[in-house]
């Protein structure tokens, strides 16, 4: 028997809605707290209890809605934002679907409090399950009120899947706070269920949001970073690199003033900050970009938090760039007390152990506060310039310059000064730092030729790897890779790149693919062979228990200093720390 | 057990089975030495399950029995003996070795758990001059892959049919191919013997032996003089080779082999530091000479050799440590270079010698 084609009852269709925009207490936070965003509230205050499955209260000093409209805005697909699809090119709101209310009315008892200024009264309008149960005048003051009670009571499956209170709760903080990060000029207040979790002043200071939302010291220590290309602006601040974290909680992006989820800027991050942290740790960052509404989509998911934007490839590299720029311009060399503990640096080479013991050694001895030392002394910020030039010189080769070594100890660590401190470098770091850049450079340089195979590999690919392939062949064949078709998506490794030393090329030509599919750009050459010439730099580098003379570290001094990156070494470690002449002066009491 | 014997004749023993034992291993056992009576012998035995070495040594045993010592230890103190009549006597698991005044006492293993370095019942036997098989060995072991990512590479190929028999050995950049002939044998055999073994049998093997091989599906004995080597077989399909040597070349060449192999030496000390453009040699072949033109940053060398040139100009680049590594096992005064282009396999064989050939790939630039 054939099933009858029906519609569905509106009612339904809501309730279906809902799951897409309503997933859990999180999102309907969101969505209201978008609304009143997009009513031009200046104040918004959060009230949660029980993690957000029983009440729900955002209080905003908003526009308001007219008291006619208020029953149709909960209506699906009814919105004040837009109203033709060409506005989206032009989009200023952080919502225009039209399918918040409605969703969030079809799952809870929702009860809406407004009033425009302009009106004398308010009006309140009371739903429970998208049934409209009544309105009526109230009088109240201007802006508006959303109570969401019993989220989720008439869909019990949802519910069964919600997580403990706690974690939802934990859940709605993290993207509160982050909206107050898209938003400086909007003072937030969140409560849980009436102690103060959060609160920002509002008075458009950055710097004062992370501060309330990221923690006071995390701030301090923060560099800002901004540029200016044609349509896109970018500002926001990024932690030293002795600041990180194993998880990627302290990043927040921005796209005008819309918090958002995206893994291309994610990589980009990644990319300015690579060997500056060891790899597999994250930075603090709040970056925020303005650019045309044309220039990217936000329309992907109903939540609205993944964002497709048109010129990947160049906002990724001109973020990289900056980012890069901006740390190496203003990165303080580590200091001895503020040096972070060695559980923060997971990539340690198990040669090195004399550095550990320098470290732990000198922990031991450091009884002074680290008050003592303002944190925010040694972080020198100016004004950049966003465009890095090419082999423009290191910004520390004036400062390497004055630095004079005055012996070796341990046969690991030159001890150098330059009058003004006492600098500790690490001579293995700091020669694989040098062989690094020296290879890669050669490396960017060098045509790589191919030696054939005689019995080739052959691979099986998937459809979308051949697909990738097969536009990416000429890439390929200049790092030395020939691959020929054989029958259906099986390929012969004709050809792998002639380098010294190189272990398993097979794997590297199905990194380069894998890579590719997983962040629709293909790897530099650097980035596919970066293990090869990590392996050859330690290899060629100078071993810690090597001795030199005199001459040997002058030169490494000075060869370090003109490389970009001289502070720390290919696998993110640092290669020289520091102590000032007063810190000296203070731990001996003079 | 007890029995009396000379220094040499342990140290004989030791240095003999010493290679098979695995310095690490998870079985504690396999990093012994086994000793075993047998009527006027000692048996000595060591394995590391993948190759298993046994070899006899006459001595006076006064009574029989079995024990396992660690190796190191039992090597060492072996070679640092005194040049005097020595007396083994074991008690249980431990043994003392009693020399002029003094005894050294060494703490075994148990024996039961070492395992049998099985005699293989197979009927199937060859026999060749242990001269012929060696050289075999020489002239194709350097080809073996060294990375273990693709196991069957790592090996040689032994090949019987018939009256012939074949080794050959290919790391995928190159392969090396060597031919003998068995008068009277009807049985044939195709298995992968480890590269670790092949160097055994190299290291031990006498000119003057005669060389016997005993196969099973998955394993090979090598028996000579009082040697007897088992190996497992590397398992997997060794690609058939046969198609891959080409059948016919558009330029063939006569070369001495010394002034080449001096030429590509020179020409590769410029190239050997540098880890982008490894070892690369470029030959340019024309009018009869083979010209070298080459720079790198630390030099540039400019030679060339006087050739016999039959067929086309051409130009091609070679890994020289791969030209190299052929050039020192072919040992007649000139070789034949056979190609077909630039981008071709390239073949180099003695002169007047079918029997050997080494395959070499191009590089592609």
């Amino acid at each position: 028997m054939n099933r009858r084609i029906k519609l569905l009852d509106p009612h339904c269709v809501n309730q279906i809605a809902a799951g897409e925009v309503v997933e859990r207490p999180l999102s309907v936070v969101k969505e209201l707290i978008e609304n009143s965003l997009d009513a031009g509230a200046k104040r918004i205050e959060i009230q949660i209890e029980g993690g957000g499955t029983s009440f729900i209260r955002i209080k905003d000093d908003g526009s308001g809605i007219l008291p006619d409209d208020l029953p149709l805005a909960v209506l699906p697909h009814a919105t004040s934002k837009i109203t033709t699809i060409n506005d989206l090119d032009r989009l200023q709101t952080l919502g225009f679907r039209g399918e918040a209310l409605p969703s969030i009315a079809s799952v809870s008892k929702l009860n809406i409090l407004s009033r425009p200024s302009q009106e004398i009264s308010g009006r309140e309008i009371r739903i429970e399950g998208g049934e409209l149960l009544g309105t009526s005048e109230t009088g109240c003051s201007h802006g508006t009120v959303v109570t969401v009670r019993e989220l989720f009571y008439n869909t019990p499956a949802r519910h069964k899947f919600l997580r403990s209170n706690t974690t939802e709760f934990g859940l709605i903080s993290d993207m509160v706070g982050r909206m107050a990060l898209a938003r400086p000029g909007i003072a937030l207040t969140l409560r849980h269920p009436n102690n103060l979790i959060l609160n920002t002043p509002g008075n458009g200071n950055l710097l004062e949001v992370i501060a309330s939302v990221l923690g006071r010291d995390t701030a301090r220590r923060l560099i800002p970073v901004s540029m200016q290309e044609e349509d896109l602006s970018l500002t926001g601040y990024l932690s030293p690199p002795d600041i990180i974290r194993s998880a990627n909680t302290g990043i927040t992006f921005i796209v005008n003033g819309r918090v958002i989820r995206s893994q291309l800027l994610n990589l980009a991050l990644r990319d300015g900050y690579h060997t500056l942290i060891p790899s597999g740790s994250n930075p603090v960052a709040v970056i925020a970009l303005t650019m045309p509404p044309a220039d990217y989509d936000v329309n992907i998911h109903p939540a609205k938090l993944d964002v497709k934007f048109k010129k990947e490839k160049e906002i990724k590299e001109s973020i990289a760039a900056v980012v890069r720029d901006t740390l190496l311009r203003a990165r303080p060399l580590p200091n001895f007390t503020s040096y972070p503990r060695k559980e923060q640096h997971p990539q340690k080479e198990p040669s090195l152990n004399g550095s550990e013991q320098l470290r732990i050694l000198y922990k031991e001895k450091s009884i002074f506060d680290e008050e003592k030392v303002p944190a925010n002394d040694n972080v020198k910020v100016k004004q950049q310039d966003p465009v890095i030039a090419e082999n423009q010189l290191s910004p520390y080769s004036l400062l390497f310059e004055k630095v004079r070594p005055i012996g070796q100890v341990f046969l690991t660590y030159l001890l150098c000064t330059d009058e003004d401190r006492l600098y500790i470098i690490d001579q293995h770091a700091a020669h694989e730092r040098i062989r690094y850049e020296e290879l890669l450079g050669k490396l960017r340089q060098e045509k790589i030729a191919s030696q054939t195979l005689l019995i080739p590999e052959t691979f099986d690919l998937t459809i979308q790897e051949e697909q990738v392939m097969l536009q990416y062949l000429i890439e390929l064949q200049d790092i030395g890779f020939i691959a020929e078709h054989f029958g259906d998506r099986t390929y012969l490794l004709r050809g792998i790149p002639v380098l010294n030393h190189l272990e398993n090329p097979g794997e590297i030509f199905r990194l380069f693919l894998e890579e590719i599919i997983s962040k629709s750009f293909p790897p530099s050459r650097d980035q596919l062979l970066e293990k090869w010439v990590f392996m050859l730099a330690c290899r060629t580098a100078i071993k810690g228990t090597d001795p030199l003379s005199v001459q040997e570290m002058e030169e490494l001094i000075q060869r370090l200093g003109q490389t970009s990156n001289p502070l720390s070494c290919p696998h993110g470690r640092p290669t020289i720390i520091t102590i000032s002449k007063e810190e000296l002066e203070n731990r001996f009491y003079r | 057990m007890k029995i009396l014997c000379k220094k040499e004749n342990l140290l004989a023993g030791v240095n003999t089975v010493q290679r098979a034992v695995s310095p690490k291993n998870t079985l504690p056992i396999l990093q012994g030495i086994k000793l075993k009576t047998d009527g006027e012998n000692l048996w000595f035995e060591a394995t590391d399950l993948e190759i298993g070495i046994r070899c006899k040594v006459p001595v006076n045993i006064q009574e029989g029995g079995q024990l396992v010592l660690p190796a190191r230890l039992f090597s060492e103190i072996t070679r640092k003996l005194p040049d005097s009549d020595l007396q083994i006597e074991s008690i249980d698991h431990n043994v003392k070795l009693i020399y002029e005044n003094s005894n050294f006492a060494i703490n075994g293993f148990d024996p039961e758990e070492f395992p049998e370095i099985t005699e293989i019942s197979s009927t199937d036997i060859i026999e060749i001059p242990a001269a012929v098989f060696k050289n075999m060995i020489r002239q194709t072991i350097f080809a073996c892959a060294v990375e273990e990512t693709r196991p069957v590479f790592t090996g040689i190929l032994l090949q019987i049919e018939k009256e012939d028999i074949y080794l050959v050995s290919t790391d995928t950049h190159r392969l090396a191919y060597s031919k003998a002939v068995i008068r009277g044998n009807d049985k044939e055999f195709k298995g992968i013997i480890p590269s670790k073994t092949m160097q055994e049998i190299y290291r031990l093997l006498d000119d003057n032996e005669i060389l016997t091989i005993k196969f099973s599906p998955s394993k090979v004995i090598f028996h000579f003089g009082t040697v007897q080597i088992l190996t497992r077989l590397i398992e997997g399909q060794f690609p058939s080779y046969k198609q891959v040597i080409p059948q016919s070349c558009t330029t063939k060449l006569f070369i001495h082999t010394r002034r080449f192999m001096d030429t590509v030496e020179r020409a590769s000390l410029l190239s050997k530091d540098n880890y982008l453009k490894t070892n690369t040699v470029r030959f340019q072949i024309e009018d009869a000479l083979i010209q070298i033109n080459q720079f790198s940053e630390m030099g540039k060398i400019s030679e060339q050799i006087e050739i016999e040139q039959d067929g086309e100009d051409v130009a091609i680049s070679f890994n020289a440590k791969y030209i190299l590594d052929l050039l020192k096992v072919i040992d007649t005064e000139h070789i034949i270079m056979e190609t077909s282009g630039s981008f071709s396999p390239c073949i180099f064989r003695p002169e007047n010698d079918q029997n050997y050939l080494c395959l070499v790939l191009p590089l592609r630039n």
